[in-house]
């Protein structure tokens, strides 16, 4: 588990790696909750260091997109594994969760919104 | 006979535990062979399977425990969770926060819920071990190898014998030659065959062209080596060696299997897209015992056999063969269904007497209800293991759960030896579900199930369903009225 903030343009961009899982789910609940309060305009999660999410894992990015629309904040994820991928498509919150396909990507869709 | 158990672990229901053991299991399943992504799936599955156990079976603080067991069966590995702890309120609808269970839908290749009644509750499902696929033994040229075209009565005509495993590879080669990657998908695994056969889970009968090139195959297939009844399927003849008559002379070598092997009967489900599986069915002494409306997928391979379309999905008949005498059975079908099931027993001979309903409705106690959910097909069944009086809202809940979840058919069988599936049948049928027919034997304890079906909301075209004889059609009359009487969904 571990975090790195980095920039995109000049966006912060939040890189997550390693499991989103029961075990770990309240470390990053915590993190990224937090990271909410410091004022910055949008949460742009970089997934591409994650492999594997269960659903406590999805319970997590859904607190930080409701949190985030509470505060009228952008909300992406970009660079997911197909196996992350996967996960969100049979939950059904590929759309939800605002998935892109890369920082790019990302950053377009939360200045847009 | 039972499962080789790989591991057993027992771990306090607490959610601090979950991944430990997760990683325990995972690292079990690495042995066997798994390879990184299907390790991924697997180890997803116990840790949701887990997570539902600890949240939803124990109140916060309770002290309880689970057991993860690991078991090997013919060519896959089980995973099975078992606990005892709080009865699943069935009056509560299924929920939008039921996320774990949805990605477990999503990922199994087939799941099960046991109640198993005093010894609690089991959660079962399983994945396929890593094995070599049938192109791996095949060369660039036959991969690329065009189905051969029909060519009736021009080849000589091929012996017929039993199939050993090791006729795997060569069977596999035959179905991908004739059919492509079309077929049930063990098939095209050979290791996978040769370990059903050889655990007693199927029993091929094999055509064998010039040299020694397999050409046509048909199989029974039974849920446990001691079972009583089989399933005939994997029914395949080589283009080049249509004419014939190789599926029937096939099939008539595995009835006398069956008759030596005690069998009492052969059931099967023919294609109602065309009449042919149907005709071959009858001319074997086969009997519709009923239909199964959009049984099966659209992209279910129909054998480039041009047909009317039936909407979503298409009907199979159900046909039973008895082998052998069976038990005689005391039958307690509900007095609508009466007349279709006497009319079903004595068009095959079975020894059984129907009895009127006696008013009972089970015990009064908790229902057991088995549910077995094929995701991939779109199909779940459901299995009374004993009544209860919340069987309607047990069944109501699994129902919308099911269907919330895109199930497309679910299917619930009753036992027609217990009298209380006489009482109960009209609150089922409230709920949206309508006959479908009765399948001798099938339950390996109490015999004769009644087969109740329902749909969700799918579009259907029953004037495309094709129908044989004069017992299918009223069958298939009596189950389309029905539909009509108890209508869609609508208590739920």
């Amino acid at each position: 588990m571990s975090f790195t903030e980095t920039q995109f343009e000049d966006l912060p961009v939040i890189a997550l790696a390693g499991r989103i899982d029961s075990g770990t789910a309240k470390s990053y609940e915590e993190y990224l909750l937090a990271r909410l309060e410091d004022g910055r305009p949008a949460l742009v999660l970089d997934l591409a260091g994650v492999d594997y999410i269960s659903s406590a894992g999805l319970r997590v990015l859904l607190i930080a997109v409701k949190r985030a629309a509470a505060q009228n904040r952008g909300f992406a994820l970009c660079q997911l594994q197909d196996t992350v991928a996967e996960v969100l498509e049979i939950s059904g919150l590929t759309a939800l969760l605002r998935v892109q396909p890369d920082l790019a990507a990302a950053a377009a869709a939360v200045r847009k919104e | 006979m039972s499962d080789p158990t790989l591991a057993r672990l027992t771990v306090p229901a607490r959610l601090a535990l979950i991944t430990p053991a997760r990683d325990f299991i995972g690292a079990v399943a690495q042995l066997e062979g798994f390879a990184a992504k299907a390790l991924g799936r697997l180890e997803l599955l116990v840790e949701e399977a887990s997570l539902f156990v600890v949240e939803q079976a124990f109140e916060p603080g309770e002290a309880g425990d689970y057991t993860l067991i690991l078991l090997r069966r013919p060519g896959r590995l089980v995973v099975a969770l078992e606990y005892k702890g709080l009865p699943i309120d069935f009056s509560r609808l299924p929920g939008e926060g039921e996320l774990g269970l949805t990605l477990m839908r999503g990922l199994a290749e087939e799941i099960q819920f046991l109640n198993l009644g005093k010894a609690g509750r089991r959660i079962e499902f399983s994945a396929s071990l890593p094995v070599a696929p049938i192109t791996d033994y095949l060369s660039e040229s036959e991969r690329n190898r065009e189905a051969p075209p029909a060519d009736a009565g021009m080849m000589p005509a091929p012996r017929l014998r039993m199939m050993g495993g090791e006729d795997a590879v060569a069977l596999s080669r035959c179905i991908y030659r004739s059919y492509g990657y079309t077929y049930v998908e063990f098939i095209y695994f050979p290791d996978r065959v040769k370990e059903m056969l050889d655990a007693g889970l199927m029993i091929s009968c094999v055509a064998e062209g010039e040299d020694q090139e397999i050409v046509g195959h048909i199989a029974l297939l039974l849920a446990s080596p001691e079972a009583k009844v089989a399933e005939s399927g994997i029914a395949v003849v080589d283009p080049r060696y249509r004419g014939h008559n190789l599926f029937k002379a096939m099939k008539q070598q595995l009835i006398g299997e069956g008759q030596r092997r005690g069998l009492y009967g052969i059931f099967s489900e023919a294609m109602t897209l065309h009449p042919f599986t149907q005709k071959g069915n009858h001319s074997l002494g086969a009997h519709e015992t009923g239909f199964q409306l959009a049984f099966l997928p659209r992209d279910v391979d129909t054998r480039k056999i041009e047909a009317s379309p039936q909407g979503d999905r298409a009907a199979i008949a159900l046909f039973y063969l008895r082998t052998n005498p069976e038990p005689p059975r005391r039958l307690y079908p509900p007095a609508r269904h009466r007349p279709l099931i006497e009319d079903i027993c004595q068009r095959i001979g079975l020894d059984r007497q129907i009895a009127d309903s006696v008013g009972t409705e089970g015990d009064g106690g908790e229902t057991r209800l088995t549910v077995r959910v094929r995701p991939d097909l779109g199909q779940a069944f459901l299995q009374i293991e004993s009544f209860g009086a919340d069987l309607v809202a047990q069944v109501r809940h699994h129902l919308i759960d099911l269907c919330c979840k895109k199930i497309d058919v679910i299917y619930l069988d009753l036992p027609l030896s217990d009298p209380a599936t006489a009482c109960c049948c009209d609150g089922l049928e409230g709920l949206g579900l309508f006959f479908a027919g009765m399948i001798p034997e099938l339950d390996e304890q109490r015999g004769d199930v009644l087969r109740l079906q329902y749909l969700n909301n799918l579009s259907l075209n029953l004037e495309a369903i094709v129908v044989v004889s004069p017992a299918g059609r009223a069958l298939l009359d009596h189950i389309a009225a029905e539909r009509l009487r108890v209508g869609q969904s609508v208590a739920l």
